[in-house]
């Protein structure tokens, strides 16, 4: 990668770009002419560090989500005008027709970075979304120049606080996918399995407890306790202390529970007390100590159940995919991480 | 907010909000009768896996086979079926145990009441281990003449009630696969057994090509869109071609296929679930009624073809040997198991004819064969010509050397291809200008396709339809009516070919079909040739 001013690197980008589209494919044996297939504009911007990762998201989109990748960073050590960037692209055959990608990596140097905004907008497939992806340790200056231009937004909030993401809200009025949302799918489905026949004893919660192993880059009870509150119509007082819309108290309590084969900052089990036509409800979805990929579902009290669940792994390419698709909850995402920051905030 | 406000109230769950429906949906048993057979090993089970895998079945589930050959290894027998014919590969271990823990198998013949008196003992022991309740979804994977047999034995074993309303009742569902009957009288008989012990809520009948995504796609483009749908007419429409083409012979089910012919096997059903979704009205809304009212509309619409009338509107043929991608293959009279003179038709055209303000005057032709050139399934919109030919006859070129001759095929109208398999996609056909002095016009295809949108591992048909009946939503399935609608159509067209004699025209394996079906067509349009 060889440095060069912003302009120059643009014009040079766009070259190869040309050079690569015009000429035809050799793959089949018989020149073909390349098929391009655009669903999006990818810009997946992180520390230099995760570029690596990066790319590895970038390619195992390309099979779901094809169309014009960017990997971006920023270095101190570059000139602070100038970019380094590497174009890179790949065709496959599909049914005889060779179908195209390409991807964009560029790092900027200081000053660059608020340039970043106008080569992505100079650069991106027309017609379809450009959505933005903050990985971990996105460099802060090219935010405000990247956000204004996504159509959709892709957060983790497993290393992304609650309180910054709800700050980048500020920035950008796109829709945002959050992957830890999404990973954590399970735990909201099964903690609204428990009032499905149960409906009434919503508006009696006393009392949520959430389990996690300690040493979380992120406080996970946050997004969940924002979901739950927004979804309920609640406000936290303090961290241990919520009213719900009637104004009668909730407490909060929340439990190190150190587990072996767990990574730090995962939830290890939710606990709820309310009532219901009078009579006490007790609700605990936990993680097995031995196997932790299964969780106890039970209800005490008003109703009697119990099942065991399989929570399965999912790897991050399907994660990411969720991110991106699942919009229908896009607006409870969003309203869960504005409760989940005013709850860290306490 | 206004979610906050049916908390408690008992109505919505506010928790579930923004979650994907699809995934609501309640703890049930699937039971599958037929469960030694084909149908359950190649698709039904590598469906319900990737439904697994896709952790869209509920958490409380459980999948139990019935059939009448013993099983001692259901559990093992299936897993390999899974690791063969699931569309995600391997196995993925943990998905498979889970299902396999909550899956049995009950031995024993349709017709003996004992066979139901052990299945409801299984069905009680499972839906209190597996937490399933009486939800149940019973899928019928056999031939149409055990269906009633097995749905009076559910009844009188109790295994199946009618519906009782209520948000939080049971429900139990018996799911049809085609064929529907063999002709009218057969699918009349066959929805009344059904209809004495089972409400039409609980009836799913089957077409598995309504759970192609490409098919539901055909809906999507035309009521998703805005630009399409007001050329969707008489207007602009010269004429439509509906092909669905395949390269197969009889693979060895000869017997069968001698009784049946592919004007029941394919046209009655596929062919033309593929026609009222091109061709219908738009629904008020994504409704499973609404949707299959428009449906139904158009099969009364559509034109009968009666006695004499099919010599000329339609044409019966068999393949004779010949080349397919390669291979020599045998004539269909000399396949194993058929008759060497049989009559039965392995291709049969029609040119169908619509009677509604937006369709009338348009030709439809309608196509299907086994041994043709492709297998290929599309709709193809051919537009009327233009009004004025602006380009045609060119003017000098530039240079003032000879006029720029415009070759044939090259000023043809546009065209608008909406393929279903394989490559499942939309093309359009348009003119362009040949770079250079002059007005001479190219034809160019602009080329879409899903798999390179969306990755190629789109789920199966079969996934699809198997939640939908688990969740309730009859959608993509075929009502009473709109089955009895097709043979309505269909069997005039079978007893027309009996009565008149028809003449059963002769086309070259590896071919587009017979010469006779160009007398189908308006002069100045052509079979397609995909
Ligand atoms: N195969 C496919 O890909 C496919 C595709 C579309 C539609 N279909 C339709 O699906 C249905 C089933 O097809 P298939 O290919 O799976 O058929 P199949 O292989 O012949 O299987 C029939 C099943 O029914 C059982 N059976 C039949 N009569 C019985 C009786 N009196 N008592 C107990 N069990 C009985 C058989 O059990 P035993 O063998 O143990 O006796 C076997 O499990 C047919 O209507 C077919 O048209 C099939």
């Amino acid at each position: 990668m060889t440095a060069l001013p912003v302009g120059e690197a643009l014009a040079r980008i766009e070259a190869e770009l040309a050079s690569f589209w015009s000429s035809p494919d050799e793959q089949a044996g018989a020149p073909m002419t390349k098929v391009r297939s655009s669903t999006m504009s990818f810009v997946f911007t992180a520390a230099p560090s995760e570029i690596e990762h990066a790319r590895a998201t970038t390619d195992a989109l390309a099979d779901t989500h094809p169309g014009r990748a960017f990997v971006l960073t920023s270095d101190g050590r570059l000139a602070p005008w100038e970019v380094s960037y590497d174009v890179r692209a790949a065709c496959r055959l599909d049914g005889g027709t060779p179908i195209c990608f390409d991807w964009i990596e560029m790092t900027f140097g200081a000053m660059a970075c608020e340039r970043a905004g106008s080569v992505v907008a100079a650069l991106v497939v027309p017609e379809v979304p450009v959505v933005v992806e903050l990985g971990r340790g996105a460099p802060r200056a090219l935010l405000p120049t990247l956000l204004p231009r996504a159509d959709r937004l892709i957060v983790d909030s497993a290393h992304t606080s609650v309180a910054r993401i709800a700050e980048m809200l500020h920035m950008s009025t796109a829709p945002v996918g959050d992957r830890q949302f999404v990973r954590t799918y399970q735990w909201r489905e099964l903690v609204a399995r428990f009032f499905d026949d149960a409906r009434p004893s919503l508006g009696s919660i006393r009392e949520v407890t959430v389990g996690r192993t300690p040493g979380g880059a992120t406080e996970p009870a946050a997004l969940f306790l924002g979901w739950l509150g927004s979804r309920l119509g609640w406000g936290f007082e303090a961290r241990d202390r919520a009213r719900d819309r009637h104004g009668e108290p909730v407490r909060i309590t929340l439990r190190d529970d150190p587990r072996e084969g767990l990574a730090p900052g995962q939830i290890t089990g939710v606990w709820i007390e309310a009532s219901l036509e009078g009579e006490p409800l007790s609700l605990a979805c936990v993680r097995d100590r031995e196997n932790p990929k299964q969780v106890a579902w039970t209800r005490r009290g008003a109703r009697v159940t119990s099942h065991e669940h399989a929570l399965g792994h999912r790897d991050e390419a399907w994660v990411l995919v969720k991110a991106l698709d699942a919009t229908e909850g896009d607006r409870v995402l969003r309203d869960a991480l504005v409760l989940a920051a005013q709850w860290s905030e306490r | 907010m206004s979610f906050s406000e049916n908390v408690g109230s008992g109505e919505e769950n506010p928790l579930r909000e923004g979650m994907p429906d699809e995934r609501t949906v309640r703890p049930a048993t699937v039971v599958i009768f037929g469960a030694s057979g084909d149908l359950t090993r190649r698709k039904l089970l590598p469906a319900i896996y990737n439904l697994a895998l896709s952790r869209l079945l509920p958490g409380g589930f459980a999948v139990v086979g019935v059939a009448r050959r013993p099983k001692p290894e259901f559990g093992r027998e299936m897993r390999e079926a899974v690791a063969k014919y699931s569309r995600r590969k391997p196995l993925d271990e943990a998905t498979w145990s889970e299902l396999e823990k909550g899956m049995a198998y009950v031995q024993g013949d349709f017709n003996d009441p004992a066979t139901y008196a052990r299945l409801a003992a299984e069905l009680g022991r499972l839906e209190v281990e597996r937490g399933t309740g009486q939800n149940r979804v019973f899928y019928m994977a056999v031939g149409p003449t055990e269906v009633p047999m097995i749905v009076r034995g559910l009844c009188d074993a109790k295994l199946v009630v009618r519906p009782a309303d209520g948000p939080d009742a049971s429900y139990q569902r018996v799911v049809v696969e085609k064929p529907f009957g063999e002709d009218l009288a057969s699918a009349r008989a066959l929805n009344k057994e059904l209809l004495a012990c089972v409400d039409e809520r609980q009836i799913y009948r089957i077409d598995h090509y309504l759970g192609k995504e490409t098919v539901q796609n055909l809906l999507v483009f035309r009521f998703g869109n805005t630009i399409f749908e007001p050329l969707w007419s008489r207007q602009h429409v010269s004429h439509v071609q509906i092909t669905v083409a395949e390269e197969l012979g009889v693979e060895g089910r000869g017997k069968f296929y001698d009784q049946t012919g592919i004007t029941r096997d394919i046209v009655q059903n596929h062919a033309l679930q593929l026609l009222t979704m091109v061709t219908m009205e738009p629904p008020s809304s994504w409704d499973a009624d609404a949707v299959r009212d428009e449906k139904v509309k158009v099969l009364r619409a559509l034109r009968p073809i009666r006695g004499r009338e099919v010599l000329e509107k339609t044409v019966r043929a068999q393949y004779t040997a010949g080349t397919v991608r390669g291979d020599r293959v045998p004539g269909y009279r000399e396949e194993p198991d058929v008759d060497p003179n049989s009559k039965t038709e392995t291709y049969v055209a029609m040119s169908l004819r619509i009677d509604s303000f937006r369709w009338g005057g348009v030709p439809f032709y309608l196509r299907s064969g086994k041994r043709l050139a492709k297998r290929v399934a599309e709709v193809a919109l051919h537009f009327k010509p233009l009004p004025h030919r602006l380009f045609r006859d060119a003017p000098q070129a530039m240079d003032g050397g000879p006029p720029p001759s415009v070759r044939r095929g090259e000023d043809e109208p546009n065209v608008l291809v909406l393929r279903i398999q394989p490559d499942e996609g939309i093309a359009l056909r348009f003119a362009t200008k040949v770079p250079g002095g002059g007005m001479t016009m190219r034809n160019v295809a602009m080329d879409f396709r899903y798999g390179t949108a969306f990755g190629s591992s789109t789920p199966e048909a079969y996934e699809r339809l198997i939640l939908d009946a688990m969740r309730g939503d009859a959608t993509l399935f075929t009502r009473a009516d709109e089955v009895e609608a097709q043979w309505g159509f269909i069997d005039p067209i079978l007893a027309g070919w009996r009565d008149q004699d028809a003449p059963v025209a002769t086309y070259e394996a590896g071919s587009w079909g017979p010469r006779e079906a160009d007398r189908l067509l308006v002069p100045g349009d052509k079979w397609r040739k995909p």
